[in-house]
């Protein structure tokens, strides 16, 4: 059993790769490294945000922590245990205790099954969670839970908007009280008005149930929001982490920092300060990333340096750590300088 | 009649007549559950040059409303009821809509949301871009390549001379926008529809795509209308702004005015739910509940049953978009609590 | 996001959405669907030739030993010496050909159910665990499907009926070898579509077992197609059956299968028509029916299906 000062989970050093095919005969003739070397730790009742375009692997990390894919090397241990480790019903009952909310509303939810069935399926597989008596009262509860009328359990999934399937995948996840949930883009389908509300129930959830949260998103003050901690993740590695406070007020990776220059603010007169970073080019494909530092193709600092060696994650103030060979002082980076490649 | 009013085109030094007018236009949409009114006697201005932002969410109509600028509602089941839409003096839905599709391309363009299934997967993109100078400016082959491959440098593509015989799957999304962009230019239309450019697209590459349609536009002296969901995203492009909801424009403006006066309770619950980049974490006040469905649209005003200022006045009639009493004439606002609106903004 | 498709209105794509109190109520069985008055007309054919066949022979016996040579080869519309009308005939040893249709489609029918029960099962079984699992698996199953299809079924049938010697039963084992494919085929193509879905990703994440993905999740997505299926391989079966029976390869002669009252008539078609055309034409009315049963279905459920 986890001790109090340990993690509810902790992720080391984890690998995760796709064999990529050929047409002909269908053989391995390669491998896709999706995420490549990710640590990292989230202590319980915490959130943390892992943020990167498509192609970073954050979905990956999320699918191989849930289970949805083996990792090739690595530890994704949870209250204590190493997952991969488990077999059987042990591993059962471990992954009972973490679950996800999945990005699109639409199509999360069985379209054959009413609510209360999708909700109810959980216990029909972990018998002993709810007796089977109490099915329809705990449905409900759940229902009223995420903002649902109850009375509409025996409804079926298209006859919800959006936001509200989302609700029901939200019932859905917390329905074997899970201790860690993991969130891949959960509101990101959805739109402005309905999203904030979502946001706040995943909040209002965290404060009542203790819930701890794995947010994967591409939107970064969604991020900022919700998090207490923030990973940013660039083709499959960790470019930068630490607290909320200190990515978004001195990020100091490159990367971070164009990111964040490129999230729209509604109101930019207001925020004269802010840095303009638009980055050349896309994310390079992660079947044959670069060498070196994975981001130099698409830096405006990368040196010589940057192609021969990979830069290691270095902690650079209080936990604020980056993957960069030319990092700047976190507490300079707030007037790092204008850049317009 | 209510919405009738037609917009003055800015405030700034006004061009002799708006390029693009639109009055009154309704769109109507038949399902087997009932006729929707996707757009909602709606009226816009877009003067030469100009940016005008329309901004929604899912069902606001500014997808129907764009398909009807473009003469593209599918029918049978969708149809242009009422309504003028003038171009450059012209109204086109007075003429054949075969008047309209030869203004595309040469007058107007579109850029749509899912640049992979607006571009055929079987022809090489040079051969897609060229074939408009083939077609309509009667270029030679070797002309219309030379043209694309200037084209698609121009939008940013790089090595554009050995990807002009690419398959558009052989691009990542954010360069299939690029030569999207590119089509949508070639011939030099005045008025560029953009819907949801890049709502597909990778925040990085979202910024690319704005910024290169921010030059163009400057570059061309074209005008623009700018179709999307996020407030954030169009705010360093548009001059203007209009927001939709279920089908009526519910505020219009200078962009600045409108996000810094926010003058009806929709826009302002919008603003709410974004959470910021910078400052201290509050909890969001989002807006409660979900849009109307078309079929059953609430009595009065389509925000009452979401809207925190409604009164017996809001269940009994439509409001007008009429200007907001303490603002400029231009920004308008259909609500009939505008002024309370705009002074609880002050205050809180 | 599917709500996408090209000219479907942006509108309709948010659904019935209000506030979460005052949701409306429940839409979507009420709208008009695609196909309606074909599947009822073509499902009334068929419980029409259902109906005779459970009910004809009670009303009307058949014996398929008795003879009666003063009235062989009658045309349609005499009447027999026991009073009763041989509506459609009689045939070269005084049968009534009705009666003899009627048990006839006893015959086929339950060749065709039973087949269909049996091949279905082995199908779907097949392409379930084929389409689920991938790999080693699917290559070893669908490489027999295909060396399946390229053994006629008529060779295949001859081959059984020399060995085991015809019967019912034989000859719903070889129309079962002969259809299985198209089941399996089907049922693996909708499991590798399904099987990466969210929805079932999400069963997975709350601890399902294999068992659990396979039988309660996936195979209910794939029931609409199989159904589809099922109905045209029905009509298929029918008619291979009344071959097979034709060229005496099928139901025994003691078992008056349409194909053998068919393949009895053929030497008497110069002058009694009837007894090789009536029964012809009750066939090609039932597997048409099943035909358009089967499209009918397929454009209800399953619009982009181009599978068969």
């Amino acid at each position: 059993m986890a001790g109090p000062a340990d993690p509810l989970l902790s992720v080391r050093d984890l690998y995760t790769s796709f064999p990529i095919r050929s047409a002909f005969l269908r053989r391995e003739v390669g491998r896709v490294q999706a995420v490549s070397g990710v640590s990292f730790e989230l202590a319980a009742g915490r959130t943390l945000g892992v943020v990167g375009e498509s192609g970073s692997g954050k979905t990956t990390l999320a699918r191989t922590i849930i289970g949805l894919e083996r990792p090739e090397s690595g530890r994704v241990v949870f209250d204590g245990r190493d997952l991969p480790d488990l077999s059987g019903a042990e591993l059962r009952r471990a992954r009972r205790q973490i679950q996800m909310i999945f990005q699109d509303p639409y199509a999360a939810l069985n379209p054959r099954l009413t609510v209360a069935q999708i909700i109810s399926e959980a216990w029909a597989i972990h018998p002993g969670v709810v007796p089977r008596g109490r099915w329809t009262a705990e449905v409900k509860d759940l229902l009223a839970r995420v903002g649902l009328n109850p009375d509409h359990a025996d409804r079926y999934p298209h006859q919800f908007s959006g936001g509200q399937r989302q609700r029901v995948g939200i019932a859905r996840a917390l329905a074997l009280r899970p201790r860690l949930v993991i969130c891949d883009e959960a509101v990101s389908a959805l739109d402005v008005s309905v999203q904030a509300q979502v946001l706040n129930l995943l909040v209002d959830l965290q404060a009542d149930l203790g819930l701890t949260y794995l947010f994967i998103a591409h939107d970064l003050s969604v991020v900022r929001h919700i998090s207490d901690e923030v990973v940013v993740m660039y083709l499959g590695k960790v470019v930068e982490t630490g607290t909320v406070a200190q990515m978004f007020t001195a990020p100091v990776h490159p990367y971070t920092q164009a990111l964040l220059s490129a999230v729209p603010v509604p109101r930019p007169w207001a925020a004269p300060h802010r840095q303009q970073v638009v980055l050349a080019g896309d994310i390079p494909s992660p079947m044959s990333p670069p060498s070196g530092c994975r981001f130099r193709t698409r830096c405006w600092k990368a040196q010589q340096q940057c192609a021969a060696a990979e830069p290691a994650l270095v902690d650079r103030l209080a936990g604020h750590r980056s993957a960069c060979h030319f990092p700047e002082l976190p507490a300079r980076a707030r007037t790092a300088a204008v850049v317009r490649p | 009649m209510d919405g009738t009013a037609i917009l003055p085109a800015t405030g700034r030094p006004a061009p002799s007549r708006p390029l693009l007018s639109v009055q009154d236009l309704t769109v109507q949409f038949g399902t087997r559950a009932g006729t929707i009114t996707a757009v909602d006697r709606v009226s816009l201005d877009v003067a030469e040059g100009e940016t005008l932002a329309v901004l929604g969410e899912t069902g606001s109509g500014k997808s129907a409303l764009a398909q009807a600028l473009m003469g593209l509602v599918p029918g049978p089941a969708g149809r242009v009821v009422s309504g003028r839409i003038n171009y450059d003096g012209t109204d086109l839905l007075a003429r054949p809509r075969s008047y309209t599709r030869r203004l595309c391309g040469t007058e107007l363009a579109m850029v749509f949301q899912d640049p992979l299934s607006s571009l055929n997967p079987v022809l090489r993109v040079g051969v897609q871009i060229g074939e408009l100078f083939r077609r309509r400016r009667g270029a030679s082959r070797a002309e219309a390549r030379r043209k694309a491959i200037e084209l698609m440098e121009r939008v940013g593509i790089p090595a554009a001379a050995r990807r002009v015989d690419d398959y558009p799957h052989q691009f990542s999304g954010g360069m299939r926008q690029r030569v999207m962009i590119a089509m949508a230019l070639a011939l030099r239309p005045r008025l560029l529809i953009a819907d949801e450019p890049t709502t597909a697209l990778d925040v990085t590459v979202q910024a690319q795509i704005m910024q290169l349609l921010a030059d163009l536009k400057a570059e061309h002296r074209m005008s623009l209308i700018l179709i999307s969901h996020d407030l954030g995203l169009v705010a360093g492009v548009a001059d203007r702004v209009m927001l939709m909801y279920a089908g009526r424009v519910v505020e219009t403006g200078e962009l600045r005015e409108v996000y810094q006066t926010l003058a009806h309770p929709y826009t302002r619950g919008l603003m709410a739910s974004i959470p910021g980049l910078a400052g201290p974490r509050e909890r969001l006040t989002p807006i409660t509940g979900s849009p109307p469905d078309l079929l059953r649209l609430p009595s009065g005003c389509r925000f009452r049953p979401r809207c925190g200022f409604a009164t017996e006045a809001c269940r009994a009639s439509q409001p007008d978009l009429l200007p907001v009493p303490t603002g400029p004439e231009s920004h308008r606002a259909a609500c009939h609590h505008a002024e309370e609106v705009v002074a609880d903004g002050r205050s809180g | 996001m599917d709500g996408s498709a090209a000219g479907m209105p942006q509108v309709t794509d948010d659904g019935p959405a209000a506030g979460p109190d005052d949701l409306p109520p429940p839409a979507g069985r009420t709208r008009g669907r695609p196909g309606g008055l074909r599947i009822v007309c073509s499902l009334l054919v068929v419980a029409c030739f259902v109906v005779a066949a459970v009910i004809g022979p009670i009303l009307l016996k058949y014996d398929p030993v008795a003879t009666n040579l003063g009235f062989r080869l009658k045309p349609p519309g005499t009447r027999l010496p026991d009073g009763s009308l041989a509506v459609f005939g009689t045939d070269q040893v005084g049968q009534d050909v009705l009666a003899q249709m009627m048990q006839g489609a006893r015959v086929s029918i339950t060749v065709g159910v039973a087949t269909l029960l049996l091949a279905g099962f082995i199908g779907v079984t097949v392409g379930v665990l084929a389409g689920y699992f991938g790999g080693w698996v699917d290559a070893v199953l669908m490489r027999l499907a295909d060396i399946q299809l390229t053994f006629p079924s008529i060779l295949l049938a001859i081959f059984i009926a020399s060995i085991l010697g015809p019967s019912v039963v034989n000859l719903v084992i070889v129309l079962s070898i002969a259809n299985w494919v198209t089941f399996a085929r089907v049922t693996r193509s909708q499991v590798l579509g399904i099987k990466r879905r969210d929805f079932v990703d999400a069963t997975r994440t709350l601890g399902a077992r294999t068992w659990h993905l396979m039988t309660r999740t996936i195979l209910p997505s794939c029931t609409a197609p199989i159904v589809v299926v099922a109905t045209v391989v029905l009509g298929h079966v029918i008619l291979a059956e009344a071959s097979l029976s034709f060229l005496g390869l099928g139901s025994p002669a003691s078992t008056p299968s349409w194909g053998v009252t068919i393949a009895n008539g053929r030497d008497y078609l110069s002058n009694a028509w009837w007894i090789s055309t009536i029964p012809g034409i009750g066939l090609a009315v039932l597997v048409i029916s099943f035909g358009v049963l089967g499209d009918a279905l397929r454009d209800r459920f399953d619009p982009r299906m181009t599978s068969l």
